[in-house]
């Protein structure tokens, strides 16, 4: 009863919408910071995991940008032996292997799986691959072709090509089980290999066969020399901005993630953190209000205090009966974003990171709740303070 | 509790020389329990005593004691809790919500004692005849009406000592007795003692102490 009535003499003369407002103003500030937190702990644990995992090693593959005049035919896609030999000086190269590509038409299938396709082929030195499987040795008149493809191509296989065609999804270990059927045709030739898969690289993005058997072929079955369209280097640091600098430079681009991904992780964290301060800014603005709107309401209520004073009240009482409303407008702000927000990350936010092969934490990171507390309780703190302050003014 | 005066006077009063009072710069005791009358006359600082000993005023000489503690050391929240159960007002210029309906304006103060016997409070506002008000707002009531609101309200919580300043000013005589009459009975409930301050009225109430201003 006593506190229904102090709540009536107390919160007669003003408007509750100013508040309610500004408790939206501070809902939306808390949100978007908490959200622009989370992002931003998200996307360095993705990063990292992802840098972790592309191999911890620095291998860059390199190849040139294509324009419109690598279309028309005006402009070669290779490296000369200048540009390699300006690469391999770069303080930053450590060492160098050149892609050999195939100057013939080959295609390859698996007559188990009724799977046919027309296919290219690289070769690099061995010393560049992550993996070193037991049968990649090959020799003239060897009847099996070893391969190397990219974890990232089965992945393709598994969840584009295969459904499509209502082909079978393979693992790793299955497919190395399958022979496949390889024709290759070039400078008036046209013969039949076997070969299997024999491992799979996750450090370049390719079909790869052993350097000597690319370079028999390509003198079997076709007279171009060729330029290598690719090249692999070992770098210490991949996210050195000299290599960054070289590279525009010389308009060459890496398929490597690893670059992209630093580059791509800074700026997100930096629009982050802009998005981050944006919300920063409308929460303090809204406090200030809240805190004002308190300030007006005690200094109507002056008459009003001083009497309950008067007869008996305890000033902090009063505030008590000032602050409890803030504080239900408070938890209901504090139970709506987190609420929100957890919808939010499991249902859209992680599912999205996790469909780009990315890892992420599960549900919502520790610093974001604690943050959120930290900021909750902080608010209330300062308006009861405050609140006490006014009330005892007003005596 | 004993409240004890020592050539207490307030600030405004200073410059007037020749002042004759039994209290302004005497040193006495109100022993705990007693009923006081002080007839004074208009200007001489009945107000300001009433106030004075309630807290709501500081600026005097002299040393003031209730319950062997000086109040000049109180804080505000040491008064909140005199104010509560030990020290009850009945103000000359009312002092109500007038927003709020009768029963609203008692009930503020009896929520402080934990009090809220709503069935007292009818009882006490039959008895003075302000039964059927209760749930009227102040700010429509008459001065008189006004005037037992806020002698009931003084009744709704404990005390050892009452402070009245001209009580009765807007009652008739009949009003004024009945009002007496749940005065002297609630004090006596309590074993309260109470300090009746008037231009020189008695009213209808006996005393043991009667003092000039």
């Amino acid at each position: 009863m006593k506190k229904n009535l102090l709540t009536k003499i107390l919160w007669r003369k003003q408007s509750i919408w100013q508040f309610v407002f500004a408790c939206i103003g501070l809902l939306v500030g808390l949100f978007v910071v908490l959200a622009a937190l989370q992002l931003y702990v998200d996307v360095d644990f993705a990063i990292n995991r992802k840098r972790q995992k592309l191999d911890k090693s620095e291998y860059l593959v390199l190849n040139k940008n294509i324009g419109l005049g690598n279309t028309f035919g005006l402009s070669k896609s290779g490296f000369s032996q200048s540009e390699l030999r300006n690469i391999e000086d770069q303080p930053f190269v450590k060492a160098q292997g050149e892609f050999i590509s195939n100057q013939f038409k080959v295609g390859a299938s698996i007559p188990q799986l009724g799977f046919y396709s027309e296919l290219f082929f690289e070769a690099v030195p061995d010393r560049f691959l992550d993996i070193q499987p037991d049968r990649w040795d090959w020799r003239q008149g060897d009847k099996e072709i070893p391969i190397i493809t990219s974890r990232e191509f089965l992945n393709l296989y598994n969840f584009g090509f295969a459904p499509s065609q209502s082909l079978p999804q393979l693992s790793p270990s299955t497919i190395s089980k399958f022979t496949l059927n390889v024709f290759i045709e070039g400078n008036g030739k046209r013969d039949q290999y076997k070969a299997r898969i024999v491992g799979f690289s996750d450090r370049i993005s390719s079909i790869l066969v052993p350097v000597r058997f690319m370079e028999y072929a390509n003198k079997m079955y076709s007279e171009k020399p060729a330029q290598p369209s690719r090249v692999i280097i070992k770098v210490e640091d991949p996210s050195d901005p000299e290599v960054v600098k070289y590279l525009n430079k010389k308009g060459y681009q890496t398929d490597k993630d690893k670059l992209k991904l630093s580059q791509v992780g800074d700026a997100a964290k930096i629009l982050i953190s802009i998005v981050a301060v944006v919300g920063i800014l409308f929460l303090i603005l809204s406090l200030i209000i809240i805190i004002i709107s308190y300030e007006l309401i005690i200094s109507k209520a002056r008459d009003e205090i001083q009497l309950l004073i008067q007869l008996g009240y305890k000033p902090v009482t009063l505030s008590r009966q000032l602050i409890i409303f803030f504080l239900i407008l408070l938890s209901s702000v504090m139970a709506l974003v987190f609420a929100g927000l957890a919808y939010i990350i499991i249902a859209y936010l992680h599912p999205l990171f996790t469909d780009n092969g990315f890892q992420v934490t599960e549900g919502m990171s520790f610093m974001v709740i604690l943050t959120g507390l930290v900021i909750l309780i902080t608010c209330l703190v300062l308006n009861a303070v405050t609140i006490q302050k006014n009330v005892l003014k007003q005596v | 509790m004993d409240i004890v005066l020592d050539k207490v006077i307030p600030h405004p009063l200073l410059e007037k020389s020749e002042l004759q009072s039994d209290i302004w710069q005497k040193s006495l005791i109100f022993k705990e329990g007693s009923l006081i009358h002080i007839a004074a006359p208009s200007g001489s600082g009945k107000t300001s005593l009433i106030h004075i000993l309630y807290g709501l005023r500081k600026d005097y000489q002299g040393t003031i004691e209730i319950g062997n503690n000086n109040i000049a050391a109180f804080d505000i929240n040491r008064w909140a809790d005199l104010r509560q159960d030990k020290v009850s007002i009945i103000f000359q210029d009312l002092r109500l919500f007038p927003d709020f309906t009768g029963m609203d304006n008692i009930l503020l103060k009896a929520a402080l004692a934990g009090d809220t016997n709503e069935k007292d409070i009818q009882g006490m506002a039959e008895m003075l005849g302000v039964g059927n008000l209760l749930q009227k707002k102040c700010r429509l009531m008459s001065q008189g009406e006004r005037q037992r609101i806020t002698i009931i309200r003084a009744m709704t919580q404990p005390f050892e000592w009452l402070f009245m300043d001209e009580p009765f000013s807007h009652l008739d005589e009949e009003n004024t007795r009945k009002a007496c009459e749940l005065i002297v009975s609630e004090c006596r409930k309590r074993k309260a003692g109470f300090i009746m301050a008037s231009l020189g009225e008695e009213y209808f109430m006996k005393y043991d102490t009667k003092l000039k201003l």
